[in-house]
């Protein structure tokens, strides 16, 4: 005789990218943002971005020789991460992002050389070849992610655009922070240029409305099309379930909102303290922006 | 209709020191770096 039976089991589900992908990611992303700032000058012809420059083509350089030391640390064999150098693959996004991350800093390193040799002409060309590399090398975090059919939270085109426009809010942020603490606390006189932390703060006013823009069109479009299904639960992750407060509290109203209104509201826009605090606030946000979508796109399991 | 419980994650004390040790590291060497190219 067969009996019915109502089987009830678990599977244990792995998260594998964690806190240190996400950091990563935070990392290239903070690298590109900087070398986006540093092109104003040395690239468009932005003098008063000049003062800025230099810094920020070390931070970019420093920045990016640091990130993959997460990746290599997430690694249950870290000396296995030379296999990505060795072995390319050229319909993995992760082997094109190993040459990318290879070319980059490279290009960073003879651009800054340039740059500190005042050779304008040559700073400019390598400017230009800069640009591109900077947007692959963050934009393949986004297509990282955004290829992964199964994850509804990642599997959207929004993902690359959506990570790039969020580094260079990110990298302005750490530039207007780096640029007061150097001229401030560091420097001879002791002044901080004003021209270049006001011009830097009204481009990451707006680049805050681009990005809560993304992030917007996204949720909704998760939420609408999917009408019940995975991807109105992975919305629902961020708006109802346990990521709630990160995404609401930290990614939207601390790391956007906030900001947005210290930088345009015209009692604090021109107040170098209010624009620090902005900065601040929007490196937490967008770090909560990176831990949101990486660990969330995987708390629902796939079973 | 499919219940599940979501994935919990909590990251371990291992990873977060590996964050503030690549963090630190990444200040210092922007600061030497600073200071030798006189920026």
């Amino acid at each position: 005789m067969v009996e019915e039976l109502t089987v009830l089991y678990n599977v244990p589900h792995e998260l594998p990218l964690g806190i240190l992908v996400a950091t990563y990611f935070y990392y290239t992303g903070l690298s590109a943002g900087s070398f986006v700032v540093s092109t104003l000058s040395y690239v468009f012809g932005y003098e008063k971005y000049k003062s800025v420059g230099k810094l920020a083509v070390v931070l970019a350089v420093v920045l990016l020789i640091m990130a993959p030391l997460h990746l290599i640390a997430d690694l249950a064999q870290p000396q296995r991460f030379i296999h990505l150098m060795l072995m390319f693959n050229v319909r993995s996004m992760i082997s094109w992002g190993s040459i990318m991350l290879t070319i980059y800093p490279i290009n960073c390193v003879i651009y800054g050389y340039y740059m500190f040799k005042e050779n304008k002409k040559m700073a400019r060309i390598f400017g230009i070849i800069g640009i591109p590399l900077a947007i692959g090398v963050h934009g393949y975090c986004g297509f990282i992610l955004a290829l992964v059919v199964t994850r509804h939270l990642w599997n959207t085109a929004l993902m690359p655009p959506l990570f790039l426009v969020s580094a260079v809010v990110s990298g302005i942020a750490l530039m207007i922070l780096v640029v007061i603490t150097k001229q401030r606390f560091f420097s001879q006189d002791k002044k901080v240029d004003m021209g270049a932390v006001l011009g830097m703060s009204k481009i990451l006013a707006w680049t805050i409305v681009l990005d809560l823009f993304l992030v917007g069109v996204d949720i909704l479009e998760l939420t609408y099309v999917y009408s019940r299904g995975e991807g109105f639960d992975a919305a629902m992750l961020l708006i109802t379930g346990p990521l709630a407060m990160l995404f609401i509290v930290g990614e939207i109203i601390l790391g956007g909102l906030v900001p947005f209104a210290l930088l345009t509201h015209p009692k604090t826009s021109g107040s170098l303290k209010a624009i620090a605090i902005a900065s601040v606030l929007v490196l937490i946000g967008i770090y909560a922006m990176r831990i949101n979508w990486v660990v969330g796109g995987q708390m629902i399991p796939l079973s | 209709m499919v219940y599940y419980e979501y994935v919990e994650y909590v990251p371990s004390m291992h990873e977060i020191s590996i964050i503030i040790g690549i963090a630190v590291l990444t200040m210092t060497i922007f600061a030497i770096v600073v200071k030798v190219l006189k920026i």
